[in-house]
C-alpha cells in the first residue's frame, strides 16, 4: 500500500533540498558586493520577465488571430486548439529527453533507494517532480491562449473552473507519455545508451511528425485574392487541423462544455493512474538496468596516443563533453541542423519552388542578398554552444585552474570548435542561399568573411558571459543549456548583434546612400572592431575565471 | 544475520560476472572487513545488499528476510554510508536529519539524543545548521554516518567509509563502529585501508575478480605464518 505522507514528504524534501526559484534568483546576481549583487539581480530579472511578457504576448496575438480566423470562418476555438497542440507538443518535446535523469538516474535517487522508502512511493514522487519541473512550460503555453478564450468568447464561473482545471491536468497527458515513453525505452534498450536511444527516437518522430503536417497543410494556404477567397482556403485548412487534432479539440471544447470537459479529465487521470502504476511496477528495475549500464561492458578500442597541441587537447575535450552527453549532442545537433529541417521540409512539401520564385519578386529590394545573411546569421548565432561552454563542463570546470596554460587558450578551443562546427553549417546554408537565391560569387566570398567574423565576435560575448558567471551545478542536461540564464543571455546578445551588423549593412547605406562596396568595407570594419572588443571581454572574463582563489 | 547465496551479476550480456556466485556470513556483533583490488566486486557486492542493484542469480536476507518477500521490512534493517556521500546541498544538516527521523518514524525525543550523541562524538555538532552545499568531504562522510545510524538498523553498511577523513575523525569512527558492534549490530564495511581492517574487524573477506577467495578472521588467514595481512592480501589476490 502506498503510503502518500511519505510522497509528500519525498517531494517537500527535494523542494527545501534544491530550491529551484531561490537557485534561480540566485543565477541572475552578479558582482562581488552585496548591493551590485541585489541590483543586478533585479535589473536582470526584470528583463527576463520582460522578454517573458514580449513572447505572452506575442503568443496572445496569435492566438487571437487564429481565434478571429476561426469564427470567420464558422469553427470556433481555432487559437485555443492551436494553443493545446503548441503546449502539449513542447511539453512533450522538452521533457521525453530528460525523463530518463529525472526518473530513474538521478543522483538522489540511488541515495534515496536505499532508504526504507517502497519503489512506488518513489516512483510517484518522482512523476511529482516531473510534473513541476515542466509545468511552466505548459503554463506559458496555454495562460494567454485562456485570457484570449475570455475575451473572444467571454468569462463565466465555468470557464474559469474549466481553465483551471486544463492547466493541472492538462500537462498530464503528454507527460505521462513522456514517462511511459522513457520506462518502455530503458527496458528495451536493457538500461544501455537508453539516453540517446530516446533523442533519437523522438527527433525521427518529430521530423516525421513535422513533415507530415506540412505535406497535408502545405499548398492550400496561397492565392487569397479576396475575403471570400481568404475563407474559402483556410476552412478546409482548418477544418483539416480539427480532424487530425481531434484529441486536442475534446480539451478546447472542454473548456466550454461540461460533458467534454469530464470525458477529457478521466482519459488524463486514467493516464496518470496507468502511469503511476507502471512506474511503480517497473521502477526498481529501471533504476537498476541504469545504474548497471555506468559499468564497462564490452570494450571498444580507441587510438589514445595523443601527440597534439594543448589547443587541440583542449577542443578535443570539448567535443566529448559534448558528445558523450545525450542531452548536450541533442541541443547542438537541432540548432545546427534547423535550416536543414526547414529546407527538407519545404522540400517534402514541394514548395520549395513556390519560396525560390517569391523570392525572384523580392529580389529587386535593393538589399535583399544583406537581408538573406542576416537571416541566416541569426540562425546561425541563437546557439548555446559558447553560452553554455563553460556550464557544461559542471564541476569540472574549476579544474582547468590546475592546467599551465593561458587563458587564451581555453578560450580559443572553445572557439574554435564553435566555429568549426557554427561556420560548417553556416557556409553550407549560404552556398544553398547563394544557389536558390542566384547570388554572385564575390558576394559569397564577402558575406563568408563576414559571417566567420560575426560568428567569431558572438562566441566571444557568449564565452565573456558564461566565464563570468558559469553555472556549474546542475543535475540535468536542460538545466545546463537550455535553462541556463547564460544561454538566454547569450542569444539576447546574438540578437543585438544581428542588429548591429544590420545597422552597417542596410540601415546606414540607405540612409547615406552608400554603394555596395562601400557599405561591404564599413561593415567588415565594424565587424572586425566588435570582434576585438568582444574577444578583450572573453579574455578577461576567463582570466578572472581561471585565477580566481 | 546478513546472508549472501551463490550471488551473482553481471552487467553486459557477454561481459564477465562482476559478482560470481558470492556465498557469506555475517553474524550479530561482527565488524566484517570487505577488503579486494579495484574493480574486484566491492560495491556491486554492496549495492546489490543494500537493493541499488538487482543480482541476477542467488539470494540476500537479513535475520530471514529478503528484499523480495519484504522490502520495506528489509529496508528497515539496514544504513547505508556511500562511497561518495550525496546530499540535497540546499538543505541544513538538521533539515536532512529532520527527513531521515520522518521518514524512519524515529520519535522525536529519540532521534533528538541520537543526534546528539552521534554529532558530539562525530565532533559535527556546531555544524548541523549549516547548508550541507557547504560541507567538506569528511563532514559530509560524518554526516552520512549520522543519517544511517538515526533509525537505529540492525546492519551497518559502509563503502569506503574513511576516505576523505582526518586521522581524530577516522580514530573517532572506528571507535563508533566497535562500539555498535558491542551493542550486538552488525557492521559491514569495505576499505583499502588494510591496517583498518587488520585493527577493526573481527572477520574478513577478500573478493577478486567477482569470487570470495577468503572468509574467516585474520588469525585464520595468517595460518601461523608470520606474514603481515598486506603480504597475505597481494599472495592471496596475486595468485587468482
Amino acid at each position: 500500500m502506498m503510503r502518500f505522507s511519505v510522497v509528500l514528504l519525498l517531494l517537500k524534501t527535494h523542494l527545501k533540498g534544491s530550491k529551484p526559484i531561490a537557485s534561480l534568483i540566485q543565477r541572475f546576481s552578479f558582482g562581488k558586493r552585496k548591493s551590485v549583487r541585489t541590483i543586478s539581480a533585479i535589473l536582470l530579472a526584470l528583463a527576463t520577465l520582460f522578454s517573458l511578457g514580449v513572447f505572452i504576448l506575442l503568443l496572445g496575438g496569435n492566438y487571437y488571430s487564429y481565434q478571429l480566423v476561426g469564427e470567420m470562418v464558422g469553427i470556433p476555438h481555432v487559437g485555443l486548439l492551436l494553443a493545446v497542440v503548441l503546449a502539449t507538443g513542447t511539453l512533450l518535446l522538452f521533457s521525453a529527453p530528460g525523463a530518463i535523469n529525472i526518473l530513474h538516474s538521478a543522483t538522489e535517487i540511488e541515495r534515496l533507494r536505499s532508504l526504507a522508502i517502497q519503489d512506488s512511493e518513489l516512483a510517484t514522487a518522482r512523476l511529482l517532480i516531473f510534473y513541476l519541473f515542466f509545468f511552466p512550460i505548459y503554463l506559458f503555453f496555454m495562460l494567454p491562449a485562456l485570457v484570449v478564450g475570455a475575451i473572444t468568447s467571454g468569462v463565466s464561473f465555468f470557464y474559469v473552473i474549466s481553465s483551471i482545471l486544463l492547466l493541472i491536468f492538462g500537462p498530464v497527458i503528454p507527460l505521462s507519455i513522456a514517462a511511459l515513453l522513457e520506462i518502455a525505452i530503458v527496458r528495451l534498450t536493457k538500461g544501455r545508451r537508453s539516453q540517446r536511444t530516446g533523442d533519437v527516437f523522438y527527433l525521427i518522430v518529430m521530423m516525421a511528425f513535422i513533415i507530415g503536417l506540412m505535406s497535408q497543410l502545405g499548398k492550400t494556404a496561397d492565392n487569397f485574392g479576396n475575403f471570400q477567397g481568404l475563407t474559402h482556403q483556410l476552412a478546409p485548412t482548418i477544418t483539416k487541423l480539427t480532424r487530425i487534432f481531434a484529441p486536442f479539440t475534446l480539451q478546447t471544447h472542454g473548456l466550454y462544455n461540461p460533458l467534454l470537459l469530464l470525458v477529457w479529465l478521466a482519459i488524463a487521470v486514467i493516464l496518470g493512474y496507468i502511469t503511476v502504476v507502471v512506474a511503480g511496477i517497473t521502477f526498481a528495475s529501471s533504476c537498476s538496468l541504469l545504474a548497471s549500464s555506468g559499468y564497462p561492458g564490452r570494450r571498444r578500442k580507441r587510438n589514445h596516443s595523443g601527440g597534439g597541441t594543448p589547443l587541440r587537447a583542449l577542443m578535443k575535450r570539448e567535443w566529448a563533453i559534448i558528445s558523450e552527453t545525450s542531452g548536450f549532442l541533442f541541443e547542438v545537433g537541432g540548432e545546427l541542423l534547423i535550416p536543414l529541417i526547414l529546407i527538407i521540409t519545404y522540400t517534402a512539401m514541394g514548395i520549395m519552388g513556390d519560396i525560390s520564385s517569391a523570392t525572384k519578386a523580392l529580389a529587386a529590394f535593393p538589399f535583399f542578398e544583406s537581408v538573406v545573411v542576416l537571416v541566416l546569421l541569426m540562425f546561425s548565432n541563437m546557439s548555446l554552444l559558447s553560452a553554455t561552454s563553460v556550464s557544461r563542463q559542471g564541476k569540472l570546470a574549476t579544474l582547468d585552474r590546475l592546467y599551465p596554460l593561458p587563458p587564451s587558450t581555453f578560450v580559443q578551443a572553445k572557439l574554435y570548435l564553435h566555429l568549426f562546427l557554427v561556420g560548417t553549417a553556416h557556409t553550407l546554408y549560404l552556398i544553398v542561399a547563394t544557389l536558390l537565391f542566384k547570388l554572385t560569387l564575390s558576394s559569397l566570398v564577402i558575406y563568408l568573411v563576414l559571417s566567420f567574423i560575426v560568428i567569431t565576435s558572438t562566441s566571444y560575448f557568449h564565452l565573456a558571459i558564461d566565464y563570468h558567471n558559469p553555472l556549474l551545478e546542475w543535475t540535468t542536461t536542460q538545466q545546463a543549456m537550455k535553462r541556463n540564464p547564460n544561454g538566454f543571455l547569450g542569444i539576447l546578445v546574438s540578437f543585438l548583434s544581428i542588429v548591429w551588423v544590420g545597422l552597417f549593412l542596410v540601415l546606414i547605406p540607405y540612409v547615406l546612400k552608400l554603394n555596395q562596396s562601400l557599405t561591404h568595407i564599413i561593415t567588415l570594419i565594424s565587424a572586425v572592431g566588435t570582434a576585438k572588443v568582444a574577444q578583450r571581454l572573453a579574455y578577461r572574463s576567463a582570466e578572472r575565471f581561471l585565477t580566481e582563489q | 544475520m546478513l546472508k549472501c547465496e551463490h550471488v551473482s551479476k553481471r552487467y553486459a550480456k557477454k561481459g564477465p560476472l562482476a559478482v560470481d556466485s558470492l556465498t557469506l556470513e555475517v553474524g550479530e556483533g561482527e565488524i566484517f572487513g570487505f577488503l579486494g583490488p579495484n574493480g574486484a566486486g566491492k560495491s556491486t557486492t554492496i549495492k546489490m545488499i543494500v537493493t541499488i542493484l538487482h543480482s541476477d542469480e542467488g539470494s540476500i536476507s537479513l535475520d530471514g528476510i529478503t528484499p523480495v518477500s519484504d522490502p520495506l521490512g528489509y529496508k528497515r534493517l539496514l544504513g547505508y554510508v556511500a562511497d561518495e556521500p550525496h546530499f540535497y546541498d540546499k538543505m541544513s544538516a538538521n533539515e536532512h536529519l529532520a527527513f531521515i527521523g520522518d521518514l524512519y518514524q524515529v520519535p522525536v525525543e529519540e532521534r533528538k539524543q541520537r543526534i546528539d550523541k552521534l554529532a558530539t562524538t562525530l565532533r559535527i555538532h556546531d555544524a548541523l545548521d549549516d547548508e550541507i552545499g557547504s560541507f567538506s568531504h569528511g563532514m559530509k562522510q560524518k554526516l552520512a554516518i549520522i543519517s544511517a545510524l538515526l533509525p537505529n538498523p540492525k546492519l551497518l553498511i559502509l563503502d569506503e567509509p574513511m576516505v576523505g577523513l582526518d586521522p581524530k575523525a577516522a580514530f573517532e569512527v572506528k571507535n563508533l563502529l566497535k562500539q555498535l558492534a558491542q551493542e550486538g549490530k552488525i557492521v559491514f564495511f569495505s576499505t583499502h585501508v588494510l591496517e583498518v581492517a587488520q585493527q577493526l574487524c573481527t572477520s574478513l573477506g577478500i573478493i577478486n575478480e567477482g569470487k570470495l577467495i577468503f572468509q574467516g578472521t585474520f588469525a585464520q588467514l595468517q595460518n601461523e605464518q608470520e606474514e603481515s595481512l598486506e603480504e597475505l592480501f597481494l599472495e592471496l589476490t596475486e595468485k587468482q
